[in-house]
């Protein structure tokens, strides 16, 4: 069996209804508030009826044309052969399929109500609720038998075909594990119920409820997105699906449904436009703001969009004219992998260009409601609105949006700023996937950061430079530009961290002597397998400091990164989460470091504002930090011997090189390790 | 006017000896008058120029002039008191030969590697900035050196340094620096050593050289500096 589209473009379609002759299709569209129908053998769509409250089904009385619908908000509503709308019944709960029974020269419509869990019966005429059953775990799906005695429902929280014994209330479940179960329908012998299973299933099935066990059989699967209606004809030889987007038929022969050529074609999409909820983002090469111009425009430009997430964007569109002459109003929406485009009515004005104006559409859904980078599919159509018209192809386009974590807060740093360059949002939507809180996006960015290419160790000293690459070095930087792109990086998904650079503070201590002229790092950081500058020799203390006549000095020759002046050291990151400080090093992916609080005036952290601080006042950040990331401390010191190891800022040698973790926190009254921290 | 120049040297080896203090004086008969006093630059010459109202007398028409040369502190290592010159010119060359035994340890080894200066005045043109490599160990212990002993054209240099303009182009292999940009962390650099020897002299072209750069390191650096001398 073949799975056909019949209309593209739906509005989230839920219910459907088949007239007798198996032509023409009623559906609603939830998302849009609207009752449309279509002849099943041409694909020829036309209105009905609108401003309804999320319809969830329809249900058409054959023999007099009445058409009644359920909607979300509790609400059964009939329309009226001349297309006069008037409230049946508003029994609440949410009341989903509808199951219409003329009995005794009455009519009766049957529902069951998601929220309530409760099965009714509604008299059209006089407009009373009758409760048959109640305690139905979210009930959609409804069928009666032809006698009257039982009614089929699908419960959601018991995945299950559900039986009702209608006068007595009694509930039996015939059936558990299905998927999603949704919309039911008899099919052509009465034995059979079709029903509709949802995401992740998409597919239909039919359960033989003559059969003990109750046996379930598959007629198809890979339907189109979120299928909720279904609608068999006399002989079941074509089924039709009510889906998100698409109304289907599932038949041995393929409908052949031929739109007019397209009148014109999607041009341009505009995402960050001015008062737009998107992200501004920039290129780093030309420092430009991406949103100058439309972010796609056919065949010429695709540049990704941002936006909080859950964010329901609106979009600014120009379409370009093919045909000689275009007019007439078109409803005009999108299909696409994240719910599309909201149709709306539309009568297009083209310039001489060709070009029409900007049109305003909106997404029907919000956007996911997590951090993730996001392929977005749209599927273009347009209809004339005026009588019945197939929806017409008008192009397809395909966009990469981000949802981040927050809006961003530039108020935090001055050097922070309400927009962000594009790479970093690319790669932290990507990385941070998902994630729920602050220290986790921290985490998954500092656990992802060697995938960007970037490396540390190479001239960059601010966010665009190591984005480019600086004076002809790879893309990357020293630290004084990995703790701002680590900053930047966070902020493209509103996370605060701080910043703060630690330098060395070299003190004369008498004797020539000299704590401490550099600090030394063995490590060759992110995406480098070792230090980027030539080779010197240093002399290692490994094992015993304070330094006596027996200490040994190991003269070793290697590649080592030596931050050395008093205007030179290293820079890091901080977060503060839930009363708690943790340390990230952008420039060897290392972290987080939980640290006990710093005192001061920035305490927890250390101070922001150039200050000196050292000793036990850095305990922790040195055992829990310093001690594995610098492995030495250069000073200007005298051996055993008390000869003088004078250390040269020409040669950036000469000291003695101490194991960072054998220095202790103070000697004697003295601090042993101090530096300058500030921004 | 009277103009006295020279040179400061260690006697046995003629190394040139910057950042000393070059006092001169008339002898007289009651108490010696000071004519002026200069710091020896990084070539270890000085210049001081006095008037002659400094130094004359009734019948004096001429100073009797000697020459003390002190630490940075003030404290006296060499006088030429025993050589005076009688009624010397409107200007006078001394070449101060200091014996090695008479300088303090610390003076001993006082000196600025000439390469350094000689690298730092290359690294001041503008042109040099966009087209010659430097290695960052040289450029950074180049500004450290000159930054060792306070003299005239030291301060100079760091004032310019303070001023750099452009982006220094860092050869292949270099060491780099971390915290700042090379150009910032040699204005870092300048800036600690000229507030150091000149408190508060230079803190408008301080002020002027970080002006719109207050979320940057060097801004605190500098800020934390200017305070530190106050």
């Amino acid at each position: 069996m073949a799975i056909t589209d019949i209309v593209k473009g739906l509005a989230a379609g839920v219910g459907i209804d088949l007239s007798l002759d198996g032509k023409i299709a009623y559906y609603v569209e939830w998302s849009i508030g609207e009752v449309s129908k279509v002849e099943i053998d041409t694909g020829k769509v036309g209105f009905v009826a609108g401003g309804f409250k999320h319809p969830e089904d329809v249900e058409v009385d054959w023999a007099t044309g009445d058409i009644f619908v359920s909607e979300r908000t509790g609400e059964i509503t009939e329309i009226s052969t001349d297309l006069v709308k008037k409230i049946v019944a508003n029994p609440g709960g949410a009341p989903h399929q509808l199951a219409l029974l003329k009995q005794g020269g009455n009519r009766y419509l049957y529902t069951v109500c998601f929220d309530s869990g409760k099965l009714i019966r509604i008299d059209i005429n006089s407009g009373s609720v009758t409760t048959l059953t109640t305690g139905l775990g979210h009930p959609i799906g409804l069928v009666l038998d032809a006698h009257v005695d039982f009614a089929y429902v699908t419960e959601q929280d018991n995945k299950s075909l559900t039986r009702i014994e209608l006068s007595s209330g009694n509930k039996t479940i015939l059936y558990s594990g299905l998927t999603s179960p949704f919309y039911l329908a008899w099919d052509r012998n009465s034995a059979g119920i079709f029903c509709v299973q949802r995401d992740p299933s998409n597919s239909l099935v039919k359960l033989d409820i003559n059969a003990m066990p109750v046996t379930v059989q598959n007629v198809a699967t890979g339907l189109a997105v979120r299928p909720s209606g279904v609608a068999p004809n006399s002989d079941d030889s074509k089924i039709y699906i009510c889906a998100d987007q698409k109304l289907q038929v599932i038949s041995s022969t393929v409908p052949q449904i031929t739109p007019d050529p397209a009148p014109f074609e999607v041009y341009s999409i505009h995402f960050n436009y001015d008062e737009s909820s998107a992200i501004s983002l920039k290129d780093p090469v030309t420092d430009d703001y991406i949103h100058l111009q439309p972010e796609w425009i056919k065949g010429s430009r695709d540049e990704p969009a941002a936006y909080v997430r859950s964010t329901k964007p609106h979009i600014k569109v120009v379409f370009r004219k093919i045909a000689s002459s275009v007019s007439g109003t078109y409803a005009i929406g999108a299909i696409g992998n994240l719910g599309g485009i909201r149709r709306k009515n539309v009568s297009l004005t083209f310039q001489p260009s060709g070009l029409s104006d900007k049109v305003d559409f909106e997404l029907i859904w919000p956007l996911p409601g997590k951090i993730g980078k996001h392929i977005v599919n749209f599927e273009w159509y347009a209809r004339r609105i005026a009588g019945a018209h197939i929806p017409i192809d008008i192009g397809s386009d395909s966009h990469t949006i981000c949802t981040t974590w927050k809006a961003m807060d530039p108020s935090k740093d001055t050097t922070l700023e309400n927009w962000v360059y594009k790479m970093p949002i690319l790669w932290t939507s990507e990385w941070a996937a998902g994630k729920n809180n602050e220290k986790e996006i921290c985490d998954a960015i500092i656990s992802r950061l060697p995938d960007s290419g970037m490396k540390y160790g190479v001239k960059g000293w601010d966010v665009r430079d190591m984005l480019n690459g600086y004076q002809g070095d790879p893309p990357g930087g020293m630290c004084g530009g990995w703790y701002k792109m680590f900053q930047h990086l966070a902020h493209c998904q509103g996370v605060f961290v701080h910043r703060r650079s630690y330098s060395n503070n070299p003190r004369p201590v008498g004797n020539n002597e000299v704590k401490w002229d550099a600090i030394v790092i063995k490590a060759g950081g992110l995406n480098q397998t070792a230090p980027t500058p030539l080779p010197k020799t240093f002399e290692d203390v490994n094992s015993q400091y304070p330094i006596v006549p027996t200490t040994p000095i190991t003269n070793v020759t290697e590649k080592r990164y030596v931050f050395y002046g008093s205007n030179d050291g290293h820079c890091i990151n901080f977060l503060l989460y839930q009363g708690k400080l943790y340390l990230y090093d952008a420039s060897f992916g290392t972290g987080p470091f939980e640290l006990a609080p710093f005192t001061g005036a920035d305490a927890p952290l250390p101070p922001g504002i150039d200050t000196i601080i050292g000793g036990t006042e850095l305990s922790s950040f040195k055992a829990q930090y310093m001690d594995t990331a610098v492995d030495y401390v250069e000073g200007s010191l005298r051996d055993g011997s008390g000869t003088l190891h004078s250390f040269s800022y020409i040669t950036r040698q000469g000291g003695l090189t101490v194991k960072t973790s054998i220095i202790p926190d103070v000697t004697g009254s003295f601090d042993e390790i101090t530096f300058k921290w500030g921004i | 006017m009277y103009k006295i120049t020279g040179r400061v040297v260690v006697k046995e080896s003629q190394r040139v000896l910057p950042g000393l203090i070059v006092k001169a004086y008339d002898k007289d008969h009651l108490y010696d008058d000071i004519l002026g006093y200069a710091v020896t630059d990084l070539d270890g010459t000085f210049e001081l120029v006095y008037e002659g109202k400094d130094f004359q007398e009734l019948f004096e028409s001429k100073p009797d002039t000697y020459l003390k040369v002190q630490n940075a502190d003030g404290e006296d290592i060499f006088s030429t008191q025993d050589r005076f010159r009688f009624s010397p010119c409107q200007e006078e060359y001394f070449l101060i030969e200091i014996p090695l035994k008479n300088l303090p340890e610390e003076i001993r080894n006082m000196s600025v590697d000439p390469a350094s200066i000689e690298l730092i005045e290359q690294l001041l043109v503008p042109e040099n900035l966009r087209k010659q490599q430097f290695l960052w160990q040289e450029v950074y212990g180049a500004v450290h050196e000159i930054s060792k002993i306070h003299t005239p054209r030291g301060e100079q240099i760091l004032q310019d340094v303070i001023k750099l303009e452009g982006e220094i182009q860092i050869a292949e292999g270099s060491d780099l620096p971390g915290v700042m940009s090379p150009e910032d962390t040699l204005k870092a650099t300048a800036i600690e050593h000229l507030t150091e020897w000149t408190g508060q002299k230079y803190v408008q072209e301080i002020k002027d050289a970080i002006a719109g750069r207050e979320s940057s390191t060097l801004y605190g650096r500098a800020m934390f500096y200017i305070q530190k001398q106050n």
